[in-house]
């Protein structure tokens, strides 16, 4: 090299020293800005995206009959789901599964082609189309075990048992009033995860397991149950009626042995029916009841010591009470009644001279008394209290509607428990749905006792009335009632049902019940049928009583409860 | 050899250049290993392949030592010549991964002929410019220079692999600057670098994920999941190793494969994280003393060609420590260029030693 190039590689040295110190420099001080001054920031990004927590969702328990007969339980399914940054042919991926899930193509391919790390591809699928789509092996798709509500009696206590949504949490009836104890505990873990979302075997702690959820036994007969639906919906169908419901309880215990409703649906395709038909009417609606309290305004009277069942009334053909007239739905001429009569031929204008002697205070405390205006308690979602008007708000004409039932409203359990209260020697009990509660195993976790009853009424005037109530099958509006072998005790209702604006009554629209129990000595079953807006025949005593008379025949028969008469 | 006493031997022979480049191999093996032990299958199938071209490195570089690199001169034209037809051999022969087509299958492993290219290039650049005595004064003379540098320039872009690509424009002018450059040349240089870029910006010349690529440079968090993820991941690795690192073989970011790459492109990224900013100071340290046992080399050199060569593998290595380190900071473009004598990779290991092979010749035969 010459002098002068040397010169020159001089100044070229100090040149590419100078930028190799400087190149060095640069990577160290972002190394110090990376690791020592922002390290905390990267610090909990690193643990933000290799820790998540994870539910694990636990099996839903069984819901069981008082016979072990199984109502609810859940299956095994698998739930497809796909991370699509991992998918690499969207389109071939799509047309393959949705040929096996049998689904439009476009429908997988949407679900594909978003722009996140996690679809549902399919959820709760049957064994079979899993295993087919496992064995595709497809890259970025993956499966998950969950539990399939599954209800093996289909229509059989719809109303009672209600449904489950897709993350198996309770919707509607005893499977939403009951969640807590059937759905479980809900296990999480911990998990360090990979960049594919998924979990890292050695890296998953658990913060607490998951818990089984619990059966539950319910105290409904499966097969009372099932006559319930059969009589209520031939009798619904036959007279064209609107609605109806039927309710079969153990009067000494309040457990109910049957509970139905019409509409009706299957639990298993609850989408496919309108939501009306999921109302257990026999607890969330309420309705005039009409003459069948005309047994609680009797028994207030009796207790009251006013009259004895024997006591004579003279009653003229109508009877005038404020502006309105007061007459019997079957007309006829000045009779001689007693007090028996009254109720067991459903005297209108009777029953309105003894609600008078009463007084509205009386009258409103015994229908309280006997559990009007309130809940009953059952272990049910959504019921209904119904109505009744203070004594305070009572206009004129009111006295000559509440004796008679019009004018207020309730549930057919709150007008069933009134009767149960009769057949229980005055004694009045909760009624109740859950019989007992079990674990995974069958083991017992907690039983039902029967509430111990509250004594509302006297044992002489529940047992006159029980003797009342016997004439209404044997002579009075309710002989349809009757059972060959049993002696039974009930009361017709034919109400008038109430306008949409509230004022007066629709012409022609009718709720027809009866509500009984038998045997009368020692009283098994207490049962209450409904039927809203029949038509053609509109009596409780034409139509609801045959049906009465066939669910407990049936019943008692099924319970083998001993005839007590020749 | 006879002749000279022992000092006399051990004059010839730079020992911080080679404790310097062992230290690096096995701190990378180490590295390599801590990267992938974690993979499905083999835990040790990266390192044992990794070690077997370390050794085959290692003979390479010795089998240097028994000739004078000045003879490597007179070879210009068939190195020149072998050099385009492997890399033409590649578009014929070559395996495609990853949407490039890089590398030759022969037997037992994948030759990369843009790696070979490096050190071919430095050694028949430095023969050209030495034959013109460091002195490329006029305009025209820099086009021969360039049209030299440019036909395997082209090959390997087209591949494509931008990274070998810039790694050869880097060696082209750490050479010329040293072989007397003109300044009103080297601005001009400069000038058309400026112009390509933003033609290549003007008539979408880069692939999309080069585009990509440089779009997240710009601005990493633009799309985490996507093209921003490896960088994303790379700087959450480095940072959360913090002063003193997780531990070796603790890297969560890459024990758990969130950083992609992490035994090639993206060592860097695990060193910082498992050793933290200490180790990536000893590893910088190492480079340091590595390019500047180069440069000084360079310096020393007994005659021009050996000056041009060391400077070669000077700025090869140089740049490429400082494009990968940058790159996995967010400061440099990622641009796929491996970490010298670290990141795993047969051909790069075998051309670094054959890099340091010929350091060391330099060095041994400065007096000559």
């Amino acid at each position: 090299m010459s002098a002068k190039s040397r010169k020159w590689g001089d100044a070229r040295l100090f040149f590419i020293i100078f930028a190799f110190l400087l190149g060095f420099l640069v990577i160290v001080a972002r190394l110090i800005n990376i690791q020592i001054v922002k390290a905390k920031e990267y610090e909990s990004l690193a643990k933000k995206q290799r820790i998540r927590s994870i539910e694990i969702a636990p099996r839903r328990g069984n819901v069981y009959d008082r016979n072990d007969d199984i109502l609810a339980t859940s299956i095994d399914t698998t739930t497809v789901y796909a991370n699509p940054y991992f998918i690499k042919d969207a389109e071939s991926v799509a047309a393959q599964i949705s040929q096996i899930l049998g689904i439009e193509k476009k429908i997988i391919l949407d679900k594909l082609n978003k722009d996140c790390g996690f679809v549902y591809l399919a959820r709760k699928i049957g064994q079979s189309e899993s295993e087919r789509i496992k064995a595709l092996q497809i890259e970025g798709v993956y499966f998950l075990r969950e539990s399939k509500r599954c209800y093996p009696c289909d229509e059989l206590g719809s109303h009672v048992i209600g449904f489950v949504g897709v993350d198996n949490e309770g919707l509607t009836g005893l499977e939403m009033f009951y969640d807590d104890i059937l759905k479980g505990l809900s296990g999480h873990l911990l998990v360090e995860k990979d960049p594919k979302g998924r979990s890292i075997s050695t890296g998953v702690y658990e913060l607490s397991p998951s818990t089984e959820g619990k059966n539950i036994y319910l105290t409904i007969d499966k097969d009372i149950q099932f006559k319930a639906q059969a009589e209520l919906n031939g009798c619904v169908e036959e007279y064209g009626a609107k609605s109806g419901n039927a309710i079969v309880i153990k009067p000494k215990t309040g457990e109910i042995l049957a509970m139905a409703s019409y509409p009706s649906f299957n639990l298993n395709e609850y989408g496919e029916v309108n939501s009306s038909s999921f109302r257990n009417r026999a607890v969330t609606d309420s309705f005039e009841p009409g003459s069948t309290i005309k047994m609680i305004i009797g028994a207030a009277a009796l207790e009251e010591r006013i009259y004895k069942p024997s006591d004579v009334f003279r009653l003229p053909s109508s009877i005038k009470i404020a502006d309105r007239l007061i007459s019997e739905s079957h007309a006829r001429q000045t009779e001689d009644f007693t007090l028996t009569r009254i109720i067991a031929e459903s005297s209108n204008v009777g029953i309105v001279k003894i609600g008078q002697k009463l007084g509205k205070e009386k009258i409103c405390d015994y229908l309280s008394l006997f559990g009007f205006g309130q809940k009953t308690g059952i272990d049910f979602p959504g019921e209904a209290i119904g109505y009744v008007p203070p004594s305070e708000q009572w206009s004129g004409s009111t006295i000559g509607n509440i004796p008679f039932g019009q004018g207020m409203s309730a549930t057919s359990l709150q007008v069933l428990q009134s009767f149960a209260i009769i057949a229980n020697d005055g004694l009045q009990v909760k009624p109740c749905l859950l019989k007992k509660i079990t674990d995974l195993n069958g083991k017992t976790i907690k039983e039902v006792m029967p509430a111990q009853g509250k004594k509302i009424l006297s044992s002489s005037t529940a047992q006159q009335m029980k003797e009342i109530l016997e004439k209404v099958t044997t002579d009075g509006t309710g002989k349809n009632a009757q059972i060959a072998g049993y002696r039974v005790a009930g009361k017709t209702g034919t109400a008038q049902k109430p306008g949409e604006n509230r004022k007066g009554y629709e012409k022609g629209k009718y709720v027809a019940s009866f509500v009984g129990f038998a045997p009368i000595e020692e009283p098994q079953l207490a049962i209450i049928i409904v039927i809203d807006e029949p038509k053609g025949n509109i009596y409780g005593g034409s139509i609801a009583a045959p049906v009465f008379k066939n669910l407990t025949e049936f019943s008692l028969r099924h319970l083998k409860i001993n005839p007590d008469k020749d | 050899m006879k002749n000279k006493g022992f000092f006399e031997w051990v004059r010839l022979i730079d020992f911080s250049l080679i404790i310097g480049t062992f230290l690096l191999v096995a701190y990378g093996n180490l590295m390599v290993y801590s990267a992938s032990y974690a993979n499905q299958g083999d835990p040790f199938v990266l390192l044992k392949k990794q070690l077997i071209f370390t050794l085959l490195g290692v003979l390479v570089a010795a089998g240097m030592a028994f000739f004078n690199y000045s003879w490597l001169r007179h070879y210009m034209l068939p190195l020149y010549i072998g050099n385009v037809v492997l890399l033409l051999l590649v578009f014929f022969i070559g395996q495609t991964t990853l949407g490039a087509t890089r590398w030759i299958s022969i037997g037992f492993f994948n030759l990369q002929p843009s790696e070979l290219a490096k050190i071919i290039l430095i050694l028949t650049l430095g023969a050209f410019l030495a034959d013109k005595k460091g002195n490329v004064q006029t305009f025209s003379e820099l086009v021969v220079v360039f049209a030299h540098v440019g036909l395997p320039l082209i090959l390997i872009l087209v591949q494509p692999d931008m990274g070998t690509a810039l790694v050869l424009m880097a060696i082209t002018l750490g050479m010329l600057f040293i072989s007397g450059l003109r300044w009103q040349h080297a601005l001009l240089i400069l000038g058309i670098g400026i112009i390509a870029i933003l033609l290549i910006f003007q008539f979408n010349l880069l692939r999309e994920y080069q585009m990509d690529r440089l779009m997240i440079f710009i601005n990493p968090s633009v799309d985490p999941m996507g093209a921003g993820y490896n960088l994303m991941q790379s700087k959450i690795a480095i940072g959360s190793g913090n002063f003193f690192g997780k531990g070796l073989f603790s890297g969560t970011q890459s024990g758990l494969r969130f950083l992609p790459v992490r035994h090639a492109d993206f060592i860097f990224s695990v060193v910082g994280e498992e050793l933290g900013f200490f180790g990536a100071l000893i590893l910088l340290g190492l480079y340091f003393l590595l390019i500047s046992r180069g440069i000084a080399i360079a310096m020393s050199a007994g005659n021009l060609y050996g000056t041009l060569v060391a400077t070669g593998v000077s700025a090869m290595w140089l740049f490429q420590v400082l494009v990968n380190t940058g790159m996995t900071m967010g400061i440099m473009p990622i641009t796929g260029i491996p970490l010298p004598f670290f990141s795993y990779g047969g051909s790069s290991m075998l051309v670094n030693f054959i890099g340091a092979g010929l350091l060391l010749n330099v060095y041994a035969n400065r007096f000559k």
